[in-house]
């Protein structure tokens, strides 16, 4: 049989290659109705949010006496007691580092590192209190101003009213807030290396944008805190607490996140010890938030005594995000080539000299960048939060890691849970304002893995 | 000096000028090397132990977990017989007459996650199969970096989403007798949910399937179609079964949605129209009223939460063991 | 199928005499370009085109004819205008150095070239009287009628059974199936080897058996002609030797293109031979094409014989 010619069975061959053409292009056009399915649904979902909210975010409910509620806009924004410390502790928390042994290096050169360092500190730090000081005069002799000013009235109160009746101080605030701030960040890159320069230019120039949105917005809503009258309340409370516990979650999830990470891509051997924990990585993080909840509820708030507190909240949520920054910071340590590795071996480095001076400002980039991924998944999840007891009606701000506090996603689910239509429209407005949040971080992000890229 | 014996093993100058001036420069800087001190240092080995602690930190957590949720179970299942919580499908834990049925629960959440499950694998699975096979590498570049945005959408919004807008469109379906929290939307936006893990990781499964297979069977006179079907499906199998599982975990784990388009009405029926309560939404529930610490509400939290984990933490394992077992090698 | 007795084989390459048969009445026109060759003789022809073609003494069919064939990636141009005939139940080796476009120019012939984005193919490669290159022809029913084998074995990750089956299957096959996978993996030389155990993966058989079996899954759609991209270049010498055996054999009711970089295998296997080779600019051109015999023992072209004494890298 094997020596049949091959015309032999050609008969039997009904190739139908025209109908399986059709096929297949109906089925590609399936694929795509798919595709479009899914885009059309997340289009709705921002078309749907867009038309509820927006109208709140810019105008208020009209139901809101702002002779009654004695203010104008400026007087919205952050006081002294609650954010005015962030105005100065975040540029002099970064500036010192790398101002200050600058500074000691150019006037007494050839000391140690450590001695410059802890001079530097000495000399940026009371540099700091004097300007916090300066700062706390100039806002309460804002207040006692603003006592006697009259609120601003009119139905949109946007900044050209209020720079028209502003007071000179109001302007300093204003200017201290919304430039000095992101000029100090600014400059702080830019001491920082000369790759850091162009994307220092970044977070300034965003948040100068948000000091312009913020400010020709009706800052009611953002500056308002909940109320049982829809057209009343506010998310100022609610936008404070989530930066809030943003940056104490960074800060305790990204070093031990990046520490898991570079222990087991640097230090490990490929045991079973490694093994497990790697196991035990990736089924954390499939292990539902709400679980997350129940563990700070009864570790942080109970056992630790945190309370539901500011400091419960960002340790339950570091925990969740951790698995997210350990990846995603081992795989900016796998990037790095191994011929790096060994170059600095060569030169009798030792092994936490390589990975200091070689291993991690290379994996830096990636390693920033997953940690901001990371912050947006924490920044939209609720329900461990609930579970730890957040409170939805905050009407105060944290002012210290100790304090109660809500955060936007608790706020959104408490209005939507309400059957009253106008919570609903707010709770719109509050999905815009966590969107927005969320795009810029995922643009910083996006950025970042393009600059980190090219750099090297 | 110890410093100096290393320097000059030979004794003589060196003959070497250049070398001469290093070593001129080196005398006496060179660290003297303590024998018996290690590999490493002293900094290097506290370095070391810290970053030891950050990684068993992960171990701890999950021991964490799981000493928290037994805890409280064993203390929940001193009080209601184990027959009460997996023996009966009523669920009143806030009434005066309390039943724990978890089956209720377990009921709500399957719904929940069947109907998820339903929208996602055809929406999913056909996207993936059209950014792997037929999508030229410019749509590629659009299409993916939308859907990771319908993934980084908060499950709250999805649940405003699902209240809003997916609820009313039902109700005009339906009719309005159907009330606007119910299973069928709950469902749908947890399947929009997960489309974005089914789509992501199955074309990531059907990338790695290798060219030369699409080759092959081109060759033989297939059409596209045919080959994304029946070569390159089969061959990211493992794949796309460990995405499909791993997808319906976290439809399973999820809260936000299901906590407010679902509605609160723990039971046992098959109508997707009603509202349903599932595991996840529970818990919300008893954790927003401000439960006492030592009530039998407290403790059923931490079963249900225990059930949960298990079957969560079982649909993961069987995904990554499902991804291992069955993956082709190719070289 | 068309009986084009292909003769003609001139160049105006110096040395090359022209060997116009007396029956050349009833052949076909000549393709433009040999016009224009003849009509140049190697004075305002472009130099790099100049291909020697020997004369095919033996009376056989073509079962292709390429008149003109280029392909460009994109901007990038791989092959520039050959001319050449492909005998039928014949072997023919594409050989030549790498990068000179042999696996380019045979990966037109079933038209793969197709799944590449920006790939372009022009001129004529004329199979039973049609061009295979025109857009109006389904590459699909190109692919069934010429088989493919690669250059690494691709067996599906499916039984044994199921790779053979696969192509008869999607090509709506009605027979027996049972007799057409051992027919097909018979003819492989495969049968024997693995008759007991057609439910195994494909995967599992060594490379060599890897690729009989890829062998076998192109018979059993029962091609016309099957193309080979190095076919034995991942194999150990026993393996290549039983795939080269194979090839003689299939040649008695295939017409066999195989692609490969070793003189000696096109020395061994082929009956004609085409000699490619790529310029500074990195563009493929044919170089001379002619019986094997003819080629290796009387290569009319200068590099040519650099090339197959082994003076070329």
């Amino acid at each position: 049989m094997s020596a049949a010619a091959p015309s032999a069975q050609l008969s039997a061959f009904a190739p139908r290659v025209r109908i399986r053409r059709g096929a297949s292009v109906a089925f590609m056009v399936a694929a795509l109705l798919a595709i479009a399915i899914s885009m059309i649904m997340l289009g709705a979902l921002i078309v749907e949010i867009a038309v509820d909210g927006a109208a709140r975010l810019f105008t208020d409910g009209g139901a809101v006496d702002r002779e009654a509620r004695g203010g104008g806009i400026i007087s919205d924004l952050p006081t002294p007691a609650g954010m005015g410390w962030m105005t100065w502790a975040v540029p002099v928390a970064i500036l010192f580092p790398f101002v200050g042994p600058r500074l000691v290096n150019a006037l007494v050169p050839g000391l140690p590192r450590l001695a410059e360092r802890a001079m530097g500190f000495i000399v940026v730090a009371p540099a700091a209190i004097f300007v916090h000081i300066l700062y706390v005069r100039f806002e309460s002799a804002y207040f006692v101003e603003y006592a006697k000013a009259v609120g601003i009235d009119g139905a949109s109160g946007n900044i050209f009213q209020v720079l028209g009746e502003a007071s000179g101080f109001q302007i300093v605030r204003l200017l201290l807030a919304g430039i000095l701030v992101p000029l100090a960040i600014f400059a702080a890159g830019w001491f920082w290396s000369h790759r850091m320069r162009k994307p220092s230019l970044i977070i300034p120039a965003i948040m100068i944008a948000g000091w312009v949105v913020y400010l020709f917005m009706d800052p009611w809503f953002l500056s308002s805190f909940p109320s049982r009258k829809p057209a009343e309340a506010g998310i100022f409370s609610a936008v404070t607490g989530t930066l809030y516990m943003m940056v104490i979650t960074a800060a305790v999830a990204f070093p031990l996140g990046v520490g898991a990470a570079i222990y087991l891509e640097e230090y490990a051997r490929r045991n079973w010890f490694s093994r497990m924990i790697q196991v035990n990585i990736s089924n954390l993080a499939g292990v539902p938030s709400i679980i997350y909840g129940l563990l700070g509820l009864q570790v942080f708030v109970r056992v630790l005594e945190f309370e539901r507190s500011v400091l419960a909240g960002a340790c339950t949520m570091a925990l969740l995000v951790m698995p997210i920054i350990i990846v995603s910071a081992q795989e900016a340590l796998r990037t790095v080539p191994p011929s790096m590795r060994e170059a600095a071996y060569a030169v009798g480095a030792t092994r936490w000299q390589v990975i200091r001076f070689h291993v991690l400002p290379y994996a830096f980039g990636g390693m920033l960048t997953g940690n901001i991924l990371a912050m947006s998944r924490a920044i939209g999840e609720t329900a461990p939060l609930i579970a730890i007891g957040a409170l939805t009606f905050i009407a105060f701000l944290a002012d210290s890691p100790t304090d109660d506090f809500t955060v936007l996603p608790i706020q959104i689910f408490n209005w939507v849970a309400r059957p009253q239509s106008g919570f609903h429209e707010i709770a719109a407005s509050a999905i815009i304002v966590l969107m927005v949040i969320l795009l810029l971080m995922n643009a910083a992000a996006i950025i970042m893995r393009q600059r980190t890229r090219t750099d090297w | 000096m110890a410093a100096q014996a290393p320097r000059d093993p030979r004794g003589g100058p060196p003959q070497d000028t250049v070398r001469s001036l290093l070593a001129e420069l080196w005398r006496d800087k060179l660290q003297p090397s303590r024998p018996g001190s290690g590999r490493e240092t002293l900094t290097g080995r506290i370095i070391h132990g810290a970053l030891f602690l950050t990684a068993t930190l992960s171990a701890f957590v999950t021991i964490g977990i799981v000493l928290v949720l037994i805890f409280e179970t064993v203390e929940f299942f001193r009080e209601v017989p184990f027959i009460d919580f997996f023996g009966s499908t009523k669920w009143s834990a806030l009434f005066a007459e309390k039943q724990f049925g978890v089956w209720a629960l377990v009921w709500g959440t399957g719904m929940i996650a069947l109907i998820g499950l339903a929208v996602a694998i055809p929406l999913g699975l056909m996207a993936a199969v059209f950014l792997s096979e037929y999508s030229p590498p410019r749509v590629r570049a659009i299409i993916k970096p939308i859907l990771e945005i319908l993934a980084g959408v908060p499950t709250v919004v999805f649940g405003y989403f699902a209240l809003v807008s997916v609820s009313p469109v039902i109700r005009d379906i339906f009719g309005e007798d159907v009330g606007i929290y119910n299973a069928l939307s709950a469902g749908i936006v947890v399947g929009l949910m997960i489309v974005p893990i089914i789509a992501s990781l199955s074309e990531d499964a059907m990338r790695a399937v290798p060219r030369s297979l699409r080759e092959g069977a081109y060759a033989l006179g297939s059409t596209r179609m045919e080959v994304s079907l029946r070569v390159v499906l089969p061959a990211a199998f493992s794949g796309v079964v460990a995405s499909i599982i791993l997808a319906a975990s976290r439809a399973v784990g999820e809260t936000m949605a299901v906590t407010i388009a679902g509605g609160g009405n723990p039971q046992f029926g098959v109508n997707p129209l009603e509202a349903v309560q599932t595991m996840t939404a529970m818990i919300v529930q008893l954790s927003l009223g401000d439960t006492p610490t030592t009530s039998i509400e407290f403790k059923v939290l931490f079963a249900v939460a225990m059930t949960l984990f298990v079957l969560t933490l079982a649909m993961n394992i069987v995904a990554q063991w499902v991804s291992q077992r069955f993956r082709e090698e190719y070289e | 199928m068309a009986r084009n007795f292909f003769t003609l084989m001139r160049s105006s390459a110096p040395g090359a005499t022209a060997a116009a048969e007396p029956d050349r009445a009833t052949a076909p026109p000549p393709p433009p370009n040999v016009k224009q060759d003849d009509a140049g003789g190697g004075v305002h022809l472009d130099p790099t085109l100049a291909a020697v073609r020997h004369e095919i003494t033996e009376a056989v069919d073509m079962a292709l004819q390429l008149r003109n064939v280029s392909a460009f990636y994109g901007t990038f141009q791989a092959i520039d205008r050959m001319t050449m005939p492909i005998p039928q139940n014949r072997v023919t080796a594409l050989i030549g150095p790498s990068g000179c476009g042999k696996s380019t120019l045979l990966r037109c012939f079933n038209r793969m070239n197709d799944l590449i984005p920006g790939a372009r193919m022009e001129g004529e490669i004329e199979f039973e009287g049609r061009n295979l290159l025109d857009p109006n022809i389904d590459a699909v029913e190109v692919r069934r009628r010429i088989g493919m084998v690669f250059q690494k074995p691709n067996p599906f990750p499916k039984s044994i059974y199921e790779n053979v089956a696969f192509g008869a299957r999607i090509n709506g096959y009605s027979g027996d199936m049972d007799r057409l996978v051992e027919d097909a993996l018979r003819r492989a030389a495969l049968w024997d080897e693995v008759k007991d155990e057609l439910d195994k993966s494909g995967l599992a058989l060594s490379g060599g058996q890897q690729q009989r079996l890829c062998i076998a899954r192109a018979i059993a759609v029962q091609p016309e002609i099957i193309l080979m991209d190095e076919p034995a270049s991942a194999l150990d010498p026993v393996a290549t030797l039983k795939i080269e055996d194979l090839m003689r054999e299939l040649a008695e009711h295939y017409t066999i293109v195989v692609v490969t970089h070793n003189m000696q295998q096109a020395g061994r296997v082929s009956d004609y031979t085409a000699f490619l080779l790529a310029g500074e600019e990195r563009v493929g051109r044919l170089v001379e094409f002619g019986p094997t015999q003819e080629i290796f023992t009387n290569p009319l072209d200068q590099r040519t014989e650099d090339y197959i004494t082994g003076r070329y890298g």
